[in-house]
């Protein structure tokens, strides 16, 4: 590892500590408020709710993926791999998709439902961005990375220009294994909405039985130790 | 096909050393015509043809060295690459002969006329006929043809011998003629080389067909 | 061989290439003649490739790569500003080491060429395709397939099939980068003969570690090592009477 690519790592990291530093006093401070458009409090005794919300994210996850895609190749074609942009982006992705879904899940649970009290549709939102975005770009990314570049350079010798050999090459024998990102990302997605149900149900009992529920500190540490791992895993990986 | 390709170039090749044997066919021809008739004007001509032939002799070896380098021919390539020089070769000497016996022509000819004592006719025909077999033979690749040369040349030194003893016993009884005698020497000389020429020429045939050298060979009459 | 005066359709002056801190090409100079085969010679890692890859602007996508000095494909400057990657491409065919076909049936596949020259699905598409296949002698192995994917081809075929394709994008100019690496021997002299048949029509430039062949296929022939031009020169002379000492240490198989 040089030392250009470590600054880099830094700079990715301190970077995303900054922007969940941002999404935590959003989702605490500033949507959380009663009578948001966004954070309309759930019924959470109401199960019904939870998933009628949850079908609800469904066009919305739709979206999240094809932007993820499209990003994906805009990253790969038109930025130039030795530009520091992109190696930071590439570095916050690797980072981000590191991370177990099931962190994110706990995350999700922890925070939002036990320790903020409050589940608004932005926590949702956010959680399935985070969730998806950094896997689907990951994978296809890697699928775009394994398309043969003498076929790119086939298809350029011939005279054809960037739009024409990605939509005729390098699109189609990068399809099936986006295909497959896309169907990873979709089981993560379900067991974290499985994870909500449950937890819900669970939490609704426990409140109804013990009144309140605090988490202790413990998970915290565990949790941060999970993260700080996955980050660390993604920094000796490169 | 690559070896496709070798092949029109050595037809390209083997048209260029004909065409370079029909040049000295017709001036071994137009030399003894000159001889014959007296002719200056046509020994003049024979002459003036050699440039055309050393020219030739020049474009097809490096032609051949240009093939060889590039080809890098194995087998009947090779053969035929190694003979083409050597016929090339040979067909530029005959020529320089031509010249020579074009040149003793036009000797004779300040001389008066010698009384004909040998059948010079019927000699010249003898290899006139081993020239154009020599390059009959190189067209349809004849080893028998070429190989027979040989044994025609053998013949073509006994009838010079023939020759140089009747000139001898003509040049003592007629002193006076000493002089355009030893033309005619030299003149017979040169056909005979040009009869030695042809039969090398075979043997150069014979070695592209089959691919055995029979220089320096005993002859098995 | 005939001396008239042609114009050159490739002029390379003072050229320099590096790939990040590499030198890889250093201060060449040369002219391609159309009706010629141009063949470069010369160990593996002595820049044949990058240099070819210089006139199609191939050399774009590879990571800190850096050019200096001047390449006039027919008048126009290829790299400067004005001038578009991809229309330089078009007018410059390639055929490549390996045969690379495109996932397409074996007509799509040479279709593409002309398909980029905007020549829609057509008669005159299929003419082309039938004409190209033809002159790159597959035509005969291929009329009955043309709809198959050419995974059924053998690896000569293949690349026969890449020579079509760049054929039907019309090029002025084409490139064969050690087109005969992965072929067999009885491949070989058929891509031979078809390079031969296109020099009337195209200047051809041809890449090759191979001596023998550049000497049976190239009309002049230069040779390359460690990035330098060492020597450039017709054929003949260069495989007769090389004036430097690594040339004739190369061509005679001392060197490389």
């Amino acid at each position: 590892m040089n030392r250009s690519e470590l600054i880099i790592q830094i700079i990715a990291l301190a970077t995303l500590i900054i922007a969940c530093v941002l999404v935590w006093i959003l989702t605490t401070e500033v949507f959380h408020v009663e009578g948001d458009i966004l954070s309309v409090p759930m019924d959470l005794d109401s199960e019904s709710d939870l998933i009628d919300r949850l079908y609800r994210m469904i066009p919305l996850l739709c979206v999240a993926m094809l932007l993820s895609i499209a990003f994906a190749f805009y990253i790969e074609e038109w930025l130039s791999e030795t530009t520091w942009y992109y190696r930071i982006i590439n570095q916050h992705i690797s980072i981000l998709a590191n991370i177990p879904s099931l962190i994110y899940g706990i995350l999700v649970v922890c925070i939002f439902l036990f320790q903020v009290g409050k589940f608004s549709n932005f926590t949702l939102v956010l959680a399935i961005v985070f969730l998806v975005v950094p896997v689907t770009i990951q994978t296809t990314q890697s699928a775009i990375r394994g398309v043969d570049l003498s076929v790119r350079e086939a298809a350029y010798a011939l005279g054809a220009n960037r739009w024409q050999v990605i939509t005729d090459h390098v699109f189609p024998r990068a399809f099936p294994k986006i295909t497959g990102g896309v169907f990873t990302v979709i089981s993560r997605v379900l067991a974290i909405a499985v994870l909500l149900i449950i937890v819900c149900e669970l939490r609704t009992s426990i409140i109804q039985d013990v009144g309140s529920y605090e988490i202790s500190s413990n998970v915290f540490v565990l949790i941060s130790l999970a993260l700080l791992s996955c980050v660390l895993s993604s920094f000796l990986q490169k | 096909m690559m070896q496709h390709y070798l092949e029109t170039e050595l037809k390209a090749l083997q048209h260029q050393l004909l065409k370079m044997g029909g040049i000295a066919e017709t001036m071994f021809r137009d030399a003894v015509q000159s001889v014959l008739n007296r002719d200056e004007e046509l020994a003049r001509r024979v002459i003036a043809v050699d440039d055309t032939v050393d020219k030739l002799e020049n474009d097809i070896e490096a032609r051949c060295i240009q093939l060889i380098a590039r080809h890098q021919p194995v087998a009947f390539e090779l053969r035929y690459l190694v003979m083409a020089q050597k016929v090339n070769r040979n067909i530029e000497r005959l020529a320089d002969k031509c010249v020579s016996i074009a040149r003793r022509s036009i000797e004779l000819i300040s001389y008066p006329p010698m009384p004909s004592i040998v059948d010079l006719p019927s000699a010249t025909q003898l290899i006139q006929e081993m020239v154009n077999d020599a390059f009959d033979a190189l067209v349809n690749r004849n080893a028998e043809l070429a190989k027979k040369l040989r044994e025609r040349d053998i013949k073509v030194n006994e009838t010079y011998q023939q020759m140089v003893d009747e000139l001898y016993l003509l040049l003592s009884d007629q002193p006076q003629l000493i002089q355009p005698g030893f033309s005619l020497l030299i003149l017979f000389r040169h056909l005979e080389r040009i009869g030695d020429l042809a039969a090398n020429i075979g043997e150069e045939v014979y070695y592209l067909v089959k691919g055995e050298v029979i220089r320096h060979t005993i002859i098995e009459q | 061989m005939k001396t008239q005066k042609k114009a050159p359709t490739l002029q390379i002056s003072g050229l320099n290439v590096w790939y990040g801190e590499n030198h890889i090409l250093k201060d060449l100079t040369f002219d391609v003649l159309p009706r010629q085969v141009t063949a470069f010679i010369g160990p593996s890692n002595s820049g044949k490739t990058a240099l070819v890859r210089c006139f199609n602007r191939l050399n774009d996508f590879t990571s800190n790569f850096k050019l200096t000095g001047e390449i006039i494909f027919n008048s126009k400057d290829i790299y400067s500003p004005k001038t578009k990657g991809s229309d330089i491409a078009k007018q410059i065919g390639m055929v490549f080491q390996h045969p690379i076909l495109f996932r397409k049936s074996i007509y799509e596949n040479v279709a593409y060429g002309a398909r980029l020259q905007s020549i829609r699905p057509s008669v005159e598409q299929y003419t082309i395709v039938e004409e190209c296949l033809k002159k790159a002698q597959l035509w005969h192995e291929v009329c009955d397939d043309l709809q198959s994917s050419p995974d059924i081809l053998s690896n000569g075929q293949k690349q026969r099939l890449c020579v079509a394709r760049a054929l039907a994008a019309d090029p002025e100019l084409l490139i064969f980068d050690e087109p005969c690496d992965q072929l067999d021997a009885t491949e070989t002299p058929k891509l031979e003969a078809i390079v031969l048949s296109l020099k009337r029509q195209y200047p051809i430039i041809f890449v090759t570690n191979k001596r023998r062949q550049a000497a049976r296929v190239s009309d002049v022939a230069g040779f390359l090592y460690c990035g330098e031009l060492v020597e450039f020169g017709q054929t003949e002379q260069i495989f007769t009477n090389p004036k430097d000492k690594r040339t004739e240490d190369y061509v005679t198989g001392r060197l490389g």
